[in-house]
């Protein structure tokens, strides 16, 4: 049952990212937050595991036992995906992390990595340290909604591709100020020309799998796939930092 | 039957409808207008509208007709001025380029005071592609007055190419029930910026978190 929720979550995020739903962006403004000089990078809250997507499924039009269906082959995909990249010993965390400390490096800020304890990984944090602990200006705070590898059908002309989203907010220390707040996908589902406020990143076209088969024949790929999909993803963040 | 499968079809029709791309439109690769201004003309600048609390958008074309500008290198770009909201109501512009077919205008935007003097440009490397449209979003400063939007010559010409995953659901009719059958594809495309498209200019309040 837990799996069909877990697709049924999906969905939602799927809508929620790829429609009108997702909360407007607030830009930074440099030059009238404040002296920011120092952003400590809260450790990013991130889902369990990759999830390993198809965003098109027959299974879809026949109700409940369609779910069902769909639900085992995608239990089936997340389970080869995560032994593909375990094998790799693929973690996406510091990888991320990394990225993002030396993209806000590159926009002139000093960094510094905070460990925070998130009781719920789904939103931002209710409360940040107090700034005497921690001698930051703002805190930069992300939660990854989503990331693994999606493929828009089940056909091998729609390949699994690197699939990331995200949410991520600044506050400024001192008093919790929001000052920039946004979402970031990568490799979104919908239509070019449409008008919303996620960003969205186009994925690298190098890293396309036609099946899950694919991609388990080639797991170091796979892994790199997903890595440079979130460099791209923490460049995006250095650039609303700007 | 026949009559409800005809008003499906057109229920259909008028669903699909909404979602086809624009037009493809050729880029205008050259300015070709017979005299450019230097300056602006504050005079005809084009109001937006912002209450100070719900969002509002509007549409502006900018075709191979529009007012031309010479800027200081001598290049011609093609451009409209709004005039921004006024009050003390603190709010976020956005300004999305769209897409028409494979044409995408190229953005440059710069904040003009009173006077006309430019007094903010929004650096052209923070503009994102935001559900495919190409945009730039910015909080307007005390002593701005007027937003210019004109073409970036330095991007215009050059190509990009961009890929969705996309969803399309068909309803099918079997056995006196309709139901949809989903499908998925992935599509990439090719773009060329141009000195002309269309732009959505959406104006909001600063969201309290």
């Amino acid at each position: 049952m837990s799996v069909i929720l877990r697709v049924a979550t999906l969905w939602l995020v799927l809508m929620v990212v790829s429609g009108c739903a997702t909360p407007p962006a607030i830009p930074f403004d440099r030059a009238s937050a404040g002296d920011i000089k120092t952003i400590g990078i809260l450790a990013p809250a991130f889902p369990e595991r990759p999830t390993a997507f198809v965003a098109a499924s027959p299974g879809q039009s026949f109700g409940l036992i369609g779910a069902l269906i769909d639900a085992g082959i995608q239990a089936n995909q997340e389970k080869r995906l995560n032994a593909a990249l375990d094998s790799q010993q693929f973690v996406a965390d510091p990888v991320f992390t990394d990225s993002l400390a030396e993209a806000a490096k590159a926009q002139g800020y000093a960094v510094t990595p905070i460990h925070v304890d998130r009781v719920k990984k789904d939103r931002f944090l209710e409360q940040y340290p107090p700034i005497d602990e921690t001698k930051v200006d703002a805190y930069l705070d992300v939660i990854f909604v989503n990331y693994g590898y999606m493929a828009a059908g089940m056909a091998d002309s729609s390949p699994f591709r690197p699939w990331i989203t995200m949410r991520c907010q600044l506050v400024r220390a001192s008093d919790s100020t929001v000052l920039m707040q946004d979402a970031v996908n990568y490799n979104p589902l919908g239509r070019v020309g449409q008008n919303g406020t996620t960003v969205t990143l186009s994925p690298d076209p190098t890293f396309a799998f036609s099946n899950m088969e694919t991609l388990e024949s080639s797991p170091a790929r796979a892994a790199e796939g997903l890595q440079v999909a979130l460099g791209k993803v923490a460049a995006a963040v250095g650039t609303l930092l700007r | 039957m026949k009559r409800r499968h005809l008003l499906l079809v057109c229920v259909a029709c008028a669903l699909l409808g909404g979602c086809q791309t624009k037009k493809d439109v050729p880029p205008v690769l050259t300015v070709s207008a017979a005299e450019c201004i230097a300056t602006p003309v504050l005079d005809s600048s084009v109001p937006m509208t912002f209450d100070g609390k719900k969002k509002s958008t509007q549409s502006l074309e900018i075709s191979a007709s529009s007012s031309c500008l010479t800027d200081t290198q001598g290049r011609r770009r093609l451009f409209r001025l709004l005039r921004l909201p006024g009050g003390d109501i603190p709010y976020t512009v956005s300004v999305a380029s769209l897409a028409h077919g494979y044409t995408v205008f190229a953005p440059h935007f710069m904040l003009l005071n009173a006077r006309g003097e430019t007094v903010r440009e929004i650096d052209p490397q923070t503009l994102m592609f935001r559900s495919g449209s190409l945009t730039g979003i910015f909080r307007p400063r005390a002593g701005e007055r007027y937003l210019l939007i004109v073409s970036n010559p330095d991007a215009v010409g050059k190509r990009f190419s961009r890929t969705v995953e996309n969803m399309t659901a068909t309803m099918v009719a079997a056995g006196g029930a309709f139901f949809h059958i989903y499908s998925g594809d992935d599509t990439t495309n090719s773009f060329v910026y141009s000195h002309a498209g269309e732009i959505v200019i959406t104006v909001y309040p600063v969201p309290t978190s």
